[in-house]
């Protein structure tokens, strides 16, 4: 889907901290990814989306952070950024969307051939502020995706998304990141566990990084989150969720 | 067929005016320098004329086109974010202090950006939202429009001309100014155009167009610079002209949604025939009396704007 070349890169992240007027965000987070899917998860306000901005070089930070061998500005023209949430004008069709997302890209594709690439057709036309939560995560992400990046930062990808959308783009990130890094905050540990790496990030700090089987354990997640958890098995799945 | 509309409403400003009407045969004949002295001398005034209305119309709908984009806010527009109304306070005052033209000039740009920059800052005290921007401009807007006619009725002589001016008119705009009205608007029509790849990249916000490489501080200074310097000339010409900065984008955003090359284009069409149209009307309609062209941008703008804002509720609202 959408026709990648392989460009998967590495991106390390040493003693990074960032401060925000005035506020710790982020305290001396450090890890190393060489291309796969990685996922950060943890609770509301503790740093994920700090951190995507980072490695997106819109963020002033203290520490090291080199994206494909560059630092994060030069590796702008090399990464896309999909934010949590985007409003545009009323009047902007998804092909626009789509247009604005492959400024600076040379011989871009046409916003035609990048809808019907990723299974978006029948949006062509429609305003972008008409379509539903779910629609708007996957024209940015096809927007962000046609830019053929070495590396994709997505913040919160699977909000707004129904089970049939949550399943194509969990589907489509596993192939992606066969051929490029792709480095997504996300809430539910369900979709932290289809990633290669899971790093869980609490009040700025980076508690826990490694393999889903070694991160997403239920001691970890309850002492994050406060809350009291329950392991239900789905089929070869574990799900973690709130106990009620 | 925008094109085709232009070319017959220009036509149409040849043919029309306060002195005789041509038909369009006349009007070629004359051109081709036949004809009496007084008509060779009527249609080129009206020529020259038809140029600055039409370049006054492309100058103030890319202004508006720019600013929208920049803010991210559809209800912005030169006029009413302060840019026109200073400008014209600033002209005022040149006239009082009797400078020198390049000196008039330069102390209108130097009014319009500073009230612009004025209702920014205004704005951004309470949180720089589209509704704080709207309060902030309207009033200061209304405050410089006070302050230029307090300030006029201290001219004298110049009085009847500079009220004539103060309503908006492109009648005394003959060949010199309105060649580099021409130039001007076409020169920061070319830097937009320059500017389009950020521009564009801009329809998704300030932190994703970061994220593109878009050095969006470089891009803001500059084009708040060239909106400036264009509609503060355009306002040293003809008047302080509301409406069109804000309508032809939004006529254009209708007609073709919101990439910026294409509304770029289209809203250079449409604020043309809107700069046009409106001193075409206020040439028909008033009974051998020209009107005040703001009247006829307000009354064709008005009734438009209200319309879009009633539809812009189905489209997800302004």
């Amino acid at each position: 889907m959408g026709g990648f070349e392989a460009k998967r890169c590495r991106v390390t992240v040493d003693s990074l901290t960032v401060e925000v007027e005035g506020v710790t965000v982020l305290r001396d987070v450090g890890f190393e990814v060489d291309g796969g899917l990685t996922a950060f998860i943890g609770p509301n306000g503790a740093g994920k989306t700090t951190l995507l901005r980072v490695l997106a070089g819109i963020l002033g930070h203290r520490g090291v952070v080199r994206v494909c061998g560059l630092d994060v500005r030069s590796a702008r023209r090399i990464s896309s950024y999909v934010p949590s949430f985007l409003q545009v004008d009323p009047y902007a069709r998804v092909e626009d969307v789509i247009v604005a997302y492959l400024q600076g890209v040379s011989n871009p594709r046409s916003p035609e051939d990048v809808l019907e690439s990723f299974g978006l057709a029948r949006l062509r036309g429609r305003r972008f502020n008409s379509l539903s939560g779910g629609e708007h995560k996957l024209v940015l992400i096809a927007g962000a995706l046609a830019r053929n990046p070495s590396i994709l930062l997505l913040d919160e990808p699977f909000s707004h998304l129904d089970l049939a959308n949550q399943a194509k783009l969990a589907r489509l990130l596993k192939a992606v990141s066969e051929n490029l890094t792709v480095i997504a905050a996300v809430h539910e540990p369900f979709f932290a566990s289809l990633a290669d790496r899971v790093g869980i990030l609490n009040s700025g700090r980076l508690i826990a990084f490694g393999s889903p089987g070694e991160v997403l354990r239920k001691n970890v997640l309850e002492e994050v989150y406060g809350v009291e958890l329950e392991e239900v098995s789905l089929g070869s799945k574990t799900l973690v969720l709130p106990s009620l | 067929m925008l094109t085709f509309s232009y070319i017959m409403l220009f036509t149409l400003s040849l043919s029309i005016g306060v002195y005789k009407f041509y038909t369009p045969l006349e009007i070629i004949a004359i051109l081709e320098g036949y004809g009496s002295p007084v008509d060779r001398a009527v249609v080129e005034l009206r020529l020259w004329r038809g140029i600055a209305a039409t370049t006054v119309g492309i100058g103030l709908a890319v202004s508006g086109l720019v600013i929208q984009r920049l803010l991210g806010n559809p209800l912005a527009d030169p006029y009413i974010l302060g840019v026109s109304p200073g400008a014209a306070l600033s002209y005022v005052i040149a006239l009082l202090l009797g400078l020198w033209g390049p000196l008039k000039l330069l102390l209108t740009f130097l009014g319009g950006l500073l009230a612009y920059s004025i209702v920014v800052l205004v704005a951004s005290m309470v949180g720089l939202t589209s509704l704080a921007l709207i309060i902030a401009g309207v009033a200061l807007s209304y405050v410089f429009s006070s302050l230029s006619i307090i300030a006029i009725t201290m001219l004298g002589p110049e009085l009847g001309l500079a009220l004539s001016w103060l309503f908006g008119t492109v009648a005394y705009t003959y060949k010199d100014t309105s060649l580099t009205l021409t130039i001007v608007v076409l020169a920061s029509l070319a830097f937009i155009a320059f500017n389009r790849g950020a521009l564009t990249a801009l329809l998704l916000g300030e932190e994703v167009s970061r994220a593109l490489g878009v050095n969006v501080r470089v891009l803001r200074l500059s084009m708040t610079a060239t909106v400036a310097l264009t509609v503060s000339l355009i306002t040293a010409v003809s008047g302080p002209i509301g409406f069109i900065g804000l309508t032809a984008p939004w006529i254009a955003r209708i007609l073709v949604g919101a990439d910026f090359t294409r509304l770029l284009l289209i809203t250079t069409i449409t604020g043309a025939m809107l700069g046009l149209g409106s001193d075409v009307i206020v040439r028909l309609v008033g009974g051998g009396r020209e009107l005040p062209l703001t009247a006829i941008t307000a009354l064709l703008g008005a009734p438009l704007l209200f319309y879009l804002a009633v539809r812009g509720r189905h489209v997800g609202g302004l």
